[in-house]
């Protein structure tokens, strides 16, 4: 019943016939600890985008080679049309010389260089690279495109510490406490501030000095990665709802904006009128499945 | 060359040093033409120090030291201007090479005891007497391990050896003017105001500030910090660029409580001197306290880091209420103001309130009726810090100084503060540390009469741990066998009594006794285990390592043994923990509820192991007893507002609504990611108490948060009778 707006929003964004398409990769783990637990974030990680995206390849174990990733990304720029959105996540560890930054593969590792011209060719217009491995702070400025979204574990090559943002990027897109905006959906923008407050917790819980700083970078792209609630389908709305909860929303999102403008018992009044319209109008035969 | 030198300046030198001595207004002229005069660097060195600069005397030193290099002197007296300016670590190194070239070069040796004495090292008194053996008589060393006594407490004794030392022909101005004022200190500390000393030493130098800030030091060190005030801001009327006074002024009115005046007093010392690290450290400090909440209610003013303040304020009201309640009548004392208590975020922080300096050992600290301590976010469980049971020994500091206006000796304060904590506290405990039980098993405790050096001088760095137990477990024997005997004891401190005299006054026996009636309550409560201690650590070691091995039978049988030896025994290395997880694994549920039980009984506060036995309770139907595990559980980490959630949820669940709404509240004044969720739950809490018009209020900051929560817009339907 609540997937009324998150619709609306998402066929706001990308228009009626754009499709997310993704690519997962777990690099090597280099212990057996580690591969077992890429490979479970890259598969989890996966799980969750397949509920929206049109398709979710993933490549780990001895399959994610650099030739392999090289293919798949070619692949994605070959199915992703203009209109499109496309998601690739790597995830793993990297390393950085002061000069190149290498992606850990088995096999020879890919640069920060080479993965840069692998996604110059994605035509997709809009694009979210999430980098979840040490060093990956040094590709921020190497995969800088006006079209693309870049969430990196660490703020610079120099962090080359085993990060742990891959676990909690992986564990928000199942957790309801990420989804802070209550719509049903964790987006991109909610996965990453998620993730970057629990690596923060993570080393102040155990008193060490913090040794990944996140960083998300790049245009705001709008785009929903997972769907909670088990994932159930949204319902039709009936005809004319969906137009005016989009009005209430601007409505609400320009009190919001001049909250400074009212005394604040006049604001909440406000406030309310306007929800508890977008209450009743929810509740209306059809929107609940009631 | 050296001889030279020291002959050809020293009238000069002198008659400047008499001028200053007398607090003449030509000395600073006088010491300047003498170092444009001087064509020796040493003595230009030391009439430019003298002239006030640094820099100047700095640059002939280095002069002197490469035209005269093998000169021990010289770099001794260097490395004494580097003290001077606070850079200690280059004065140590001076002193060091001072000493490598003369092994008896006496400025040296005095100036390493003194860094040593200024960073509360072990041992310094020991290095004083080794210069006394070296040179019979020297003054300065006499009148340094005079200070040294007096702060120890033995008053009559530096009396008498200054008395004598000022009865010497052949004393320099300025070392009669020092002598008057260790003198005056000990008059400070006995109360016999005003000394006649200090008009002796103010006749003789009216600018002589350390008549005043001497006396103030031992104050501060006796811990009557209100007559410190009052001295230092003597001294630093006597002489108001005596920027060291400003700078201990300023420190000690922060411990009362007067932060603008302490302001004030720092900016000043930081002006006349901006390398004093005490300073600018505690500047820096009150800059940081701008930024604390405030939380005031009568008798309690409580400063924390600001969102912190909401989450730790009920724990702190609560304790602090309760210690109004329970302290006052057991110590027979009540504050005459509010308590203030503050509690900091960073232990550094906390060392600096403190001390002036980080890096400090202890973790919480009692100024008279201000409480500083580090805050639960300082440390935690983990490194076996308690933070309530910590507040609750700091405020039973209120009581002890309070009761006897500030005159109760450090072992007392302390052991009624470690008894309380075990007896009253949150947390009780009847658990010893292994390192007390070896040093009572090794005959090393100390005699009551000299505990108080356990704590001010320790000799080795366990001395303290085992000081604090040992100051506990005294004053527990006390509490038990000699009735009304912890209040006679402060009644006897309050009247000037040292502990030898307070034990014979308040407790009838002579100190030996009381030693040898400890001793015997000691032997008969660990006597069995003092006797196993080594197979009882065995036991512990192979309980963890069978543990961390998954080696569950193992782990349960070492365990066993280990509780069986010392059920009490529940510090972080305890023998329950494996026990339980044993126990757990092997799915002896009967013995882990017992194990669980018997840990959470003796005081053990692991978050595994609460959490596992809340659950336990909870699904075998204990449920108010998994709350009190939830509530410790809480009180241990109450800084982690999704456990404060869930406790809410919990206590919801069980109808104590307004429990639920405070635990919901604390969880959103910690700053929860997901906040419209916070203030979802604070609204239901409410509305379950009736409120429905906070309830309203916090739906609709869910709903400004977060427009499309639909169980936000539910409950407004539901509030707006819509459903």
């Amino acid at each position: 019943m609540k997937l009324v707006f998150t619709l609306v929003s998402l066929l706001a964004a990308a228009g009626a016939f754009a499709e997310t398409r993704a690519l997962v990769i777990a690099g090597l783990g280099g212990t057996p600890e580690y591969e077992t637990e890429f490979q479970r974030q890259a598969h989890e990680s996966a799980e969750r985008l397949r509920a929206l995206a049109a398709d979710v390849v993933v490549l780990a174990g001895p399959e994610a080679s650099r030739e392999r990733l090289q293919g798949e990304l070619a692949a994605l720029s070959r199915r992703a049309a203009a209109g499109d959105t496309a998601v690739v996540l790597l995830i793993g560890h990297g390393s950085f010389d002061d000069r190149d930054y290498r992606f850990n593969l088995p096999g020879p590792d890919p640069t920060g260089a080479d993965l840069a011209a692998w996604l110059a060719e994605l035509r997709a217009e809009r694009q979210l690279v999430v980098v979840a491995t040490s060093a990956s702070g040094a590709l921020q400025e190497l995969f800088a495109d006006p079209r693309r979204a870049v969430i990196t574990a660490t703020r610079s090559g120099g962090e080359r510490n085993v990060t742990v943002f891959s676990h909690y990027f992986t564990a928000a897109l199942s957790d309801a406490s990420a989804d802070t905006d209550k719509d049903g959906y964790v987006s991109s923008v909610e996965a990453f501030r998620f993730a970057e407050t629990a690596v923060a917790g993570h080393y102040e819980q155990r008193k060490q000095m913090a040794t990944e700083h996140p960083v998300l970078d790049g245009p705001e792209i709008p785009l929903q990665l997972a769907r909670l609630d088990g994932g159930a389908e949204p319902s039709p709305l009936p005809a004319g709802a969906g137009e005016r909860l989009a009005e209430l929303e601007a409505e609400i999102a320009a009190l919001k904006a001049n909250k400074e403008d009212y005394e604040p018992d006049d604001y909440y009044a406000r406030l309310q009128s306007l929800l508890l319209e977008v209450a009743l109008l929810r509740r209306q035969p059809g929107t609940d499945g009631s | 060359m050296m001889v030279a030198w020291v002959l050809a300046g020293a009238v000069a030198l002198a008659d400047c040093r008499a001028l200053e001595v007398r607090g003449a207004p030509g000395a600073e002229p006088c010491y300047r033409e003498l170092a444009a005069a001087a064509a020796d660097p040493a003595l230009r060195a030391e009439a430019l120090w003298s002239a006030g600069d640094v820099q100047g005397a700095n640059a002939a030193f280095r002069q002197a030291v490469a035209a005269a290099p093998d000169d021990a002197r010289v770099r001794a007296r260097w490395g004494r201007l580097f003290l001077d300016v606070h850079q200690e670590a280059d004065a140590e190194a001076l002193f060091s090479e001072a000493l490598a070239i003369d092994p008896d070069e006496v400025e040296a040796l005095l100036g390493l005891a003194k860094l040593a004495l200024g960073r509360f090292e072990g041992g310094v008194r020991a290095r004083v007497e080794q210069v006394l053996e070296r040179h019979p008589g020297h003054f300065d060393a006499e009148l340094l391990l005079a200070r040294m006594r007096l702060e120890l407490g033995e008053v009559e004794a530096v009396r008498a050896t200054v008395e004598r030392l000022l009865e010497r022909g052949e004393i320099e101005p300025q070392q009669r003017l020092d002598a008057y004022a260790v003198l005056a200190a000990a008059d400070a500390v006995q109360d016999r105001v005003p000394s006649p000393w200090v008009a002796r030493a103010l006749a003789l130098n009216a600018r002589f500030a350390d008549v005043h800030a001497v006396p103030a030091r031992l104050l501060v060190i006796n811990r009557r910090y209100r007559e410190a005030v009052r001295r230092y801001q003597q001294a630093v009327a006597v002489n108001p660029e005596d920027w060291a006074a400003h700078a201990e002024l300023g420190i000690n009115l922060l411990r009362v409580n007067r932060h603008r005046e302490a302001r004030r007093h720092l900016q000043l010392a930081y002006h006349g001197d901006p390398y004093n690290a005490l300073t600018v450290n505690t500047l820096r400090l009150l800059d940081l306290l701008d930024g604390f909440a405030t939380v005031e209610e009568p008798g309690l003013v409580m400063r924390a880091p600001r969102e912190q303040a909401d989450a730790l304020a009920p724990y702190v009201r609560a304790e602090a209420r309760r210690a109004r309640q329970q302290m006052a009548e057991r110590y027979g004392y009540t504050p005459e103001g509010p308590v203030v208590i503050e509690l900091y975020e960073h232990h550094d922080d906390f060392a600096v309130r403190t001390a002036g300096l980080p890096g400090l050992g202890i973790l919480g600290a009692t100024f008279g009726d201000v409480v500083v301590m580090d805050g639960p976010a300082a440390k935690g469980i983990a490194d076996g810090f308690d933070w309530l049971s910590a507040l609750w020994h700091e405020l039973a500091h209120v009581y002890t100084l309070g009761a006897t206006d500030n005159r109760v000796s450090r072992w007392f304060s302390e052991g009624v503060s470690v008894m309380e904590e075990r007896q009253h506290g949150p947390t009780r405990q009847r658990s010893v540390p292994l390192g007390f039980l070896e040093a009572l098993a090794e005959d090393r405790l100390l005699p009551v009469g000299e505990l108080d050096e356990g704590f001010l001088r320790p000799r080795h760095p366990a001395q303290v741990g085992i000081s604090y137990m040992q100051a506990g477990l005294l004053c527990e024997l006390i509490d038990a066998r000699f009735d009304g005997g912890l209040t006679a004891m402060l009644r006897a401190y309050r009247a000037g009594r040292d502990t030898a005299a307070a034990v014979r006054e308040a407790l009838g026996v002579a100190p030996d006794e009381l030693d040898r009636l400890f001793d015997e309550h000691l032997k008969r409560r660990f006597g069995e285990l003092l006797g196993n201690l080594e197979t009882f650590r065995g036991a512990v070691r192979e309980a963890h390592d069978a543990a961390a091995a998954e080696s569950w039978p193992a782990a349960l049988e070492a365990a066993q043994r280990a509780v069986a030896l010392y059920p009490e025994y529940v510090q972080g290395d305890s023998a329950y923990l494996p026990l339980a997880r044993a126990a757990e694994a092997l799915g002896r549920d009967e013995l882990l509820d017992r194990t669980l039980g018997a840990y959470f009984d003796a005081g053990g506060r692991d978050p595994w192991a609460l959490r596992r036995y809340a659950a336990r309770l909870q699904q075998t139907g204990g449920g108010e007893q998994a709350l009190a595990v939830w509530d410790a559980l809480v009180r241990t980490l109450p800084l982690d507002g999704d456990l404060r959630a869930e406790y809410g949820d919990r206590l919801a669940a069980a109808g104590r609504h307004v429990d639920a709404l405070a635990a919901y509240r604390a969880a959103l004044a910690l700053g929860p990611h997901d906040r419209a969720h916070a203030h979802l739950r604070v609204a239901r809490a409410e509305l379950n108490l009736g409120h429905v018009e906070d309830a309203r209020r916090e739906v609709l900051r869910a709903l400004e948060l977060a427009p499309r929560y639909d169980a936000a817009l539910d409950l407004l339907l539901e509030l707006n009778g819509e459903r």
